[in-house]
């Protein structure tokens, strides 16, 4: 599998602040890459940097294969939709109107954009003015501008901010099912593990402007595992089962507080304390914010 | 380049920038149509009074247009967020130079409707006086040559602030200054660049009646050094533009 993006040590300072810290970011083709990281890990600057926005301080950037210079820059943005930060449109402008400046400006036919108004149901309102649009259809009109053409890559700054619930279902629709339907390779930035595990393959973290993990989503979801709580009718009879596991153990009342384990563990351990006569009646797993992940992957202690 | 003007072309629609050049002419009509001259001396000097007057209600009026061209230009950029995603879709230089000879164009049709309006003013008010056309050529020449200076300089606060309003306020005090300007001694108008449309002014009053309430206007030579300084500052202002926007981050 061909790697879409590549960069390699790429380094972005301002003054003295170094925003981007030898960077190596992969995207195989085809897949939607999650890249995560808080508010201020150096996200969006990675992603102007892949878009030639914003100047790399040091480092390399490959898109589709090929190293991006100034020379080949725009060519090879023509393969590629991108929305960043804030969604782009002109205001007093309608939606097909803006969609014809991006699409004569890409140098792609006009017909495209009925196909693209369409795949962001954008189509009944394609002749009001982007000024009377809510953020969601603003953000959706921004989808629709980078899939004119067909673009290889989609670069998608945080794509979900500010819309409403049932927006960013949509959204998270539109993005995990578009490999499948235009065959594009898809980077989306998010600060929401939770939001990211519902549509990436692959995940990439970023914090302080480097990158502390990347691999696929399964591999990540074994960091994020958090403690396990368990609900039982009589816990006395559960703390010899946890003390022969070696698990602490601690009387809480009915709920017991447990550390992450294998899945295959925590099998053996349910069907053992069933067979004590504990009384399962919950198990809760709960998944760790990216701050406990961040803290996780740099000093890593999991148990199992 | 034709891609890059096409798309200013079509990012002016709605944006009622017509309306303002036309608007610029019909206003320049009204104001100088209701000084038409009326008795057989002043359709004699006709031509000259108007040129006189030109230069000052240019002052006063195209300080205020170019700033609210070259804001409006920038600022629907602005508003919409559309910066970063340009500069995906086109060079920097083609978003430039699209926005340069767009405004250019816009600043090119307000001096052919003014031009327009003085012909058709001599034309229904019977001026006898025998067309200027060498001074007729000066005066467009150098309306356009300040204004698109000021095009520039309105384009650059534009650019630098990200906010159309400090360009706007500009234009306002800078045409208060350059009025203030004209009656103010020669030299203090070289220092008011709004107001260089009076200083290049080619005519002047030679004879003021107070008694008879009538003027006589005479011609002085073409101020070709200052006309040669001000479009050396409309090309200084438009390098400097072309260095904000190639350095702007987005």
């Amino acid at each position: 599998m061909q790697n879409v993006i590549e960069t390699d040590a790429l380094c972005k300072t301002y003054g003295s602040h170094r925003v981007v810290d030898h960077l190596a970011l992969t995207v195989p083709e085809g897949c939607v890459y999650g890249f995560l990281g808080p508010n201020g890990a150096g996200k969006s600057t990675t992603m102007k940097m892949l878009l030639g926005l914003v100047h790399p301080t040091s480092g390399t950037v490959r898109l589709l294969g090929k190293p991006m210079t100034d020379a080949n820059r725009l060519a090879l943005l023509q393969q590629t939709g991108s929305l960043i930060e804030s969604p782009s449109g002109y205001l007093h402008l309608t939606a097909r109107e803006n969609l014809e400046i991006v699409a004569d400006l890409k140098g792609v036919s006009r017909k495209d954009i009925t196909r693209v108004l369409d795949i962001v149901q954008l189509t009944r309102d394609q002749h009001r003015k982007v000024g009377q649009y809510s953020l969601g259809m603003k953000q959706r009109l921004g989808i629709a501008m980078a899939l004119l053409g067909s673009p290889k890559l989609l670069i998608l700054d945080e794509p979900t901010n500010g819309l409403d619930p049932a927006g960013i279902q949509e959204m998270r629709e539109l993005i995990r099912t578009m490999p499948a339907a235009t065959g594009a390779t898809v980077l989306i930035s998010s600060h929401l593990l939770g939001e990211m595990e519902q549509m990436v393959e692959q995940v990439g973290i970023i914090d302080h402007g480097r990158m502390l993990f990347e691999g696929p989503l399964t591999e990540l979801q074994r960091h994020s595992r958090g403690d396990l709580t368990l609900r039982l009718l009589h816990p006395a009879k559960a703390l010899p089962v946890l003390r022969a596991n070696g698990l602490p153990t601690a009387d809480t009342g009915s709920t017991l507080t447990l550390p992450p384990l294998r899945d295959d563990l925590l099998a053996g351990l349910v069907q053992a304390l069933a067979d004590s006569g504990a009384g399962v009646v919950g198990l809760t797993q709960h998944t760790k914010t990216l701050e406990e992940i961040f803290l996780t992957l740099t000093a890593p202690k999991e148990v199992g | 380049m034709l891609q890059a003007l096409h798309a200013e072309w079509q990012k002016a629609h709605r944006r009622h920038d017509l309306v303002l050049c036309f608007g610029f002419a019909v206003i320049t009509y009204l104001w100088l149509g209701s000084t038409a001259p009326t008795g057989a001396d002043e359709r004699a000097n006709a031509y000259s009074a108007l040129f006189y007057a030109v230069p000052i209600i240019n002052t006063i009026l195209l300080p205020v247009m170019m700033a609210v061209l070259a804001s409006r230009l920038w600022d629907v950029e602005e508003k919409g967020c559309t910066a970063k995603l340009l500069y995906t879709l086109q060079s920097r230089r083609s978003l430039f130079l699209g926005k340069a000879v767009f405004g250019f164009g816009e600043v090119a049709l307000m001096v052919i409707l003014e031009a327009a309006v003085i012909v058709v003013l001599g034309r229904t008010q019977g001026y006898t006086e025998t067309f200027p056309a060498g001074q007729f050529a000066y005066l467009n020449t150098c309306t356009l040559a300040v204004s698109t200076m000021l095009y520039f300089s309105e384009l650059l606060l534009a650019l630098w602030f990200r906010n159309p309003l400090p360009a706007v306020c500009t234009g306002i005090v800078g045409a208060l200054l350059g009025l203030f300007s004209a009656f103010m001694p020669p030299a203090a108008g070289y220092f008011v660049p709004w107001g260089y449309y009076v200083p290049l002014c080619s005519y002047e009053v030679k004879v003021w009646d107070q008694a008879a309430h009538t003027v006589t206007y005479g011609t002085r030579p073409f101020n070709w050094e200052l006309l040669t300084f001000t479009v050396g500052l409309a090309v200084f202002l438009f390098g400097v533009c072309w260095r904000v926007m190639r350095n702007k981050e987005v």
